[in-house]
């Protein structure tokens, strides 16, 4: 379970108040919950996955999984935190050029103790899973975006992370090809028994959570599903 | 003079944008040699991204031939095209992708699938030193300026050791000390490892490092007369400039 406990981050403005980028963010999320954080630009949502992270300390309060204080870990810690504990799905995809959609997906296997050949073994049946068992030899610029973004999927899965980050992870799709992968976030959650924390400013994502937040200003309040589906009719 | 490790002769491409056709490099030709170092300054959306994409053989031109070493790149296999992109050619970004990885890592990750942990650690390793980035290697790119994030790009870029940087303009958003900077750094590389660069430039000022500047325009990469002389070549003034006294490789 992640747990954030009156999470607090602020950053100096250049004239008067600082910006309370997160200010007082509550919130727990079960191992096999899909939460969506939804807010528009400059809520503090990036500040918010930055924190869970590890890659900003909050000036005050406390974010714990799994009876572990990631805000108090060493950099060393934290390097590893991200590594092995902590799986992230963003926009922009890291994908190396040349590389096969096996290679790419198993990467972050490659930069843990494990060899190269046992990496690729193991990845294989998520990549099946995750729909791309007849693409593992393609190379990623023969992959659609959709395929892309399932490499980047399985890649963050591939250490068994205890949580999911997927930062607007739909932004570069079309509509059907988005849905699917959020779908996809879904089913992992359920099935791995995974935390995922889903950030973004499309209410049509946020609506494939469990559990959706409204994030402004840097506070957090539970959607109500009215909210959302006025939302949803706003586009 | 040696063959030319990169070539484009008489290359074309056009795209459709609605109705229109839109023929963003007409009859592009251009040779670039081990240890040059070639900027192609453009308009935005002159296509130089499309010619850089075209030089990587991640886009086939509609017309014309592409040749790595010699090699025609639309008679490669598959497998061609994949080595050719992952040990020959290097490509930079304008915008890094973000990664939760500390820059050593980050630099490390494609080195993972032909090395082990500690060997491709080692040489990401080497290539944050020579950009002289290697007391960033613990943190992470969100802690970075602009120009860490640059420099760690082209560490990212040159770790795998390519004979090829394809570079699409990393300092859009620099200063004109750190884009000075980039440009010494990269013309170094060039010279200590026969390296040979492409590089998409902001402006004219910046491209003053490389050995030689392209312009983009209307679809066409203006290029110098063979002989050096204005031959009015389609009554066309404005011409390419070969800086004096900067030696071309032997």
């Amino acid at each position: 379970m992640l747990e954030l406990r009156e999470l607090v981050k602020h950053f100096p403005a250049a004239s008067g108040a600082p910006i309370r980028a997160v200010d007082g963010v509550t919130l727990a999320v079960p191992d096999g919950e899909f939460v969506a954080l939804y807010g528009p630009s400059g809520s503090g949502k990036t500040t918010l996955l930055m924190l869970i992270a590890a890659l900003m300390r909050p000036d005050s309060g406390s974010i714990v999984l799994n009876e572990c204080d990631i805000s108090k870990l060493s950099d060393a810690d934290s390097a590893r935190y991200r590594l092995n504990e902590l799986g992230f799905v963003r926009q922009t995809l890291n994908l190396i050029t040349g590389a096969s959609a096996l290679d790419n997906a198993a990467l972050k296997l490659m930069g843990t103790d494990m060899g190269a050949r046992e990496a690729r073994r193991r990845i294989v049946p998520l990549l099946d899973r995750l729909g791309l068992g007849e693409r593992v030899s393609h190379r990623a610029e023969q992959l659609s975006m959709g395929e892309r973004q399932r490499v980047m999927i399985a890649r963050a899965l591939s250490t068994e992370p205890k949580l999911l980050l997927a930062d607007e992870p739909t932004g570069s799709l079309d509509s059907m090809r988005g849905r699917e992968v959020l779908e996809l976030l879904a089913e992992t959650c359920r099935e791995r028994k995974v935390a995922v924390l889903l950030v973004t400013h499309d209410p049509q994502a946020a609506s494939f959570a469990d559990r959706v937040f409204a994030l402004r200003d840097g506070r957090l309040a539970e959607h109500e599903p009215d909210h959302l589906s006025a939302a949803l009719k706003a586009g | 003079m040696p063959d030319a490790l990169l070539s484009l002769d008489s290359v074309s491409k056009s795209y459709w944008r609605g109705p229109s056709e839109v023929r963003v490099l007409s009859d592009a030709c251009l040779e670039l040699h081990a240890g040059e170092f070639m900027g192609v300054w453009g308009r935005r959306g002159a296509g130089k991204t499309t010619l850089l994409r075209i030089a990587a053989g991640l886009e086939t031109p509609d017309r014309g031939t592409v040749r790595f070493d010699g090699e025609d790149l639309s008679l490669l296999s598959e497998q061609g095209h994949a080595r050719l992109r992952r040990d020959e050619i290097g490509w930079i970004r304008r915008s890094g992708p973000r990664s939760e990885l500390c820059i050593l890592d980050y630099v490390a990750l494609p080195l993972l699938i032909e090395h082990g942990q500690r060997e491709a650690k080692r040489r990401a390793d080497r290539a944050l030193r020579r950009v002289g980035m290697a007391e960033c290697a613990g943190q992470h790119w969100e802690s970075l300026s602009d120009g860490e994030r640059a420099l760690v790009a082209i560490a990212h870029g040159i770790a795998r050791r390519p004979r090829l940087l394809l570079i699409d303009d990393p300092t859009a958003n620099l200063g004109v000390r750190e884009r000075e900077e980039i440009m010494i750094l990269l013309r170094a590389l060039v010279e200590e490892t026969n390296l040979a660069v492409l590089m998409t430039v902001p402006d004219m000022p910046t491209a003053l490092r490389s050995h030689q500047l392209r312009a983009l325009s209307g679809g066409r990469l203006l290029t110098p007369p063979p002989d050096g002389r204005d031959d009015g070549d389609d009554g066309d003034e404005d011409n390419v400039i070969d800086f004096p006294g900067i030696q071309r490789s032997a």
